[in-house]
């Protein structure tokens, strides 16, 4: 057999051995290790594991990651995104559908303080579903958006997905952060005109509510939106502005999250240890799913199957707007079935190299795999925002799914709106931070 | 077995704690050389002790991390399996996972060894390198622990 059919044959089983229900990134060095030492052999196979694992924990750049996890875990556990919820509703509770609006909003402005998807997911799931519940919303729509608002962290910086993104491609992660704010604010702006017309529609999904708030109570609510603002024009602007490296911005979010969280009593010893502790895990779990992955592109890298795939996607004899839909649907359908972060990072090496050939512009590209990996996050069967929800609120999937389902619309939408104006994505990182 | 998995969650649990404490440190080292960067004196060597410490983070950290099962794997297939196959798949892939690990400790503590005999060191603040490598060595060494325990209990939540 020769390198080529070898590495071949492993993307093949690969995707089979996580059938056996391996962890991915166990699965990915695994077979990584087992190729490398068929084809040069097993004392250099360990000793690339050794020195890639190496690199990759003491890689300056990779700090970011438990840093910016730890911001995201005390917003969360210090009670932030309730405030926010709150305030918002102050202001649009009263229009039809305006709880599940909040959600949208809060959702959103909670996100620029979290880099997790999860956490944002669980957070409303908490918070926003049953305050809707108890204003007779329906179970769909309550549920549906709040499976749907968590994937807009993939988007909204300071996104994880997009760091690792940016140093898996050589990026630059304040580019890439900017890139993903009017794509995400767009998504978010189609959400609320959804639950609009839905609830237009069928009125008796959100009814409004009847509590109403004076002028002062409404105002009252404008601190938790200037804290939050001055958080995130902090840490993005101190990226943007080159003061601070993204693991400089990670820890300046994570002192200020943790000033506002004890200014405002929210944050106990208890919910602090488990912050730093949910922090770890999640970092340990994107950090092994890099350095495994790098085992398993360096194996590739010898089988020269990514230079193929380049020229081999490059040479169809398509549009190259064609093949590009064809990679992101590749991403799609990958990421549906093993978990989106995790395909993203074993695809990228693979499809990165096609994706330059073709003349796509990374940033703009990075965005585009974030839109898939969202969708990849609310649809079945590795939906993982959609089973957060259900742990949390223990509705049934299919009331989860049938709420996710208007909402989908909205990243079919924005991804052929990102295809036909590039600039959406591209406009904000080229004019502030130069091409 | 009781004994084994007392042992492997106290060790894990340990060594959790010391990565929470060095993240913290790592996090306040940054502040510090933010804040002092801003009066013309930053610290020396701040980015290598940032990444050197990423280091002890992980390998710190990665035990009790695989011992609650916070890494990523497809369910939805073995998940529908009779027990008895579940078993099987289960028992295979901890040995997998047992022996990479296994293999890495070993290589880990040959590296290590190399970095003491040529004694390489960090470049501005000429720390030596072997300490956070055997600590990688013994994080894989605790990670082997993990991976017998899982043969035999049904330690850890799902995903």
């Amino acid at each position: 057999m020769s390198d080529f059919s070898l590495g071949l044959f492993s993307c093949g089983f690969l995707l089979f051995f996580f059938l056996t229900g391996i962890e991915i990134a166990f699965g990915i060095a695994i077979v990584g290790i087992i190729g490398f030492a068929i084809v040069v052999s097993f004392d250099a196979a360990f000793y690339l594991v050794t020195q890639d694992f190496f690199d990759t924990f003491s890689s300056y750049s990779l700090t970011v990651i438990p840093l910016f996890m730890l911001m995201g875990q005390i917003a969360f556990n210090a009670g932030i995104a309730q405030r926010l919820y709150d305030a918002v509703y102050k202001l649009v509770g009263r229009v039809p559908g305006g709880l599940a609006m909040a959600t949208v909003v809060a959702a959103t402005l909670f996100k620029a303080m979290c880099g997790s998807t999860l956490a944002t997911a669980a957070t409303f799931s908490s918070v926003a579903v049953p305050q809707m519940t108890r204003y007779n919303y329906s179970k769909r729509l309550s549920t549906g958006i709040v499976a749907s608002v968590g994937t807009i962290g993939i988007l909204i910086p300071p996104s994880i997905v997009m760091i690792i993104y940016g140093i898996m491609t050589e990026q630059s992660i304040g580019k890439l952060f900017l890139a993903g704010i009017f794509p995400g604010l767009l998504i978010c702006l189609f959400f609320i005109g959804i639950i609009y017309v839905w609830c237009k529609i069928d009125p008796s999904l959100g009814p409004k509510s009847t509590k109403t708030y004076t002028t002062r109570e409404k105002l009252s609510a404008l601190p938790e939106f200037i804290a939050v603002a001055a958080i995130f024009l902090l840490v993005i602007g101190g990226l943007m502005g080159g003061f601070f490296t993204p693991t400089e911005a990670g820890t300046i979010g994570t002192i200020a999250v943790l000033i506002l969280a004890m200014l405002r009593k929210g944050l106990t010893y208890s919910g602090f240890v488990k912050s730093v502790d949910e922090s770890l895990r999640g970092a340990i779990m994107v950090l092994m799913l890099i350095a495994c992955s790098i085992v398993f592109g360096h194996f590739l890298a010898v089988t020269e199957i990514p230079q193929f795939t380049a020229d081999w996607l490059t040479s169809l004899p398509f549009p190259s707007a064609v093949i590009m839909i064809i990679i992101c649907l590749f991403y799609l359908l990958g990421g549906s079935f093993i978990d989106d972060l995790a395909f993203m990072i074993l695809a990228t090496p693979i499809l990165y190299p096609a994706v330059e050939k073709l003349g796509y512009d990374p940033i703009w590209f990075g965005v585009m795999i974030g839109v898939t990996i969202m969708v990849g996050g609310i649809i079945p069967p590795v939906a993982i925002c959609v089973f957060v929800v259900k742990n949390i609120t223990g509705e049934p999937f299919g009331v989860i799914y049938k709420g996710v389902v208007p909402f989908l619309l909205s990243f079919i939408v924005v991804a052929a709106l990102l295809f036909i104006f590039p600039e959406i994505a591209t406009y904000l990182p080229y004019t502030l931070m130069g091409k | 077995m009781k004994i084994l998995l007392s042992i492997t969650t106290k060790v894990s649990n340990f060594m959790s704690i010391l990565a929470g404490i060095v993240l913290l440190i790592m996090t306040a080292v940054t502040f510090v050389d933010i804040v002092m960067r801003n009066f013309g004196k930053p610290l020396v060597g701040a980015y290598e002790l940032v990444a050197f410490m990423g280091v002890a983070v992980t390998a710190l950290a990665l035990p009790r991390a695989s011992l609650l099962k916070t890494h990523v794997y497809v369910d939805f297939v073995i998940d529908k399996l009779p027990e008895f196959s579940q078993k099987i798949l289960k028992v295979f892939t901890r040995i997998m996972v047992f022996f990479m690990f296994f293999f890495a400790a070993w290589y880990f503590m040959l590296m290590g060894k190399n970095f003491i005999n040529s004694n390489t060191v960090t470049m501005s603040l000429r720390v030596p390198f072997y300490p956070v490598v055997f600590a990688l060595a013994a994080g894989s060494i605790v990670q082997c622990l993990v991976c017998i325990c899982e043969i035999f209990t049904d330690k850890g939540g799902k995903k």
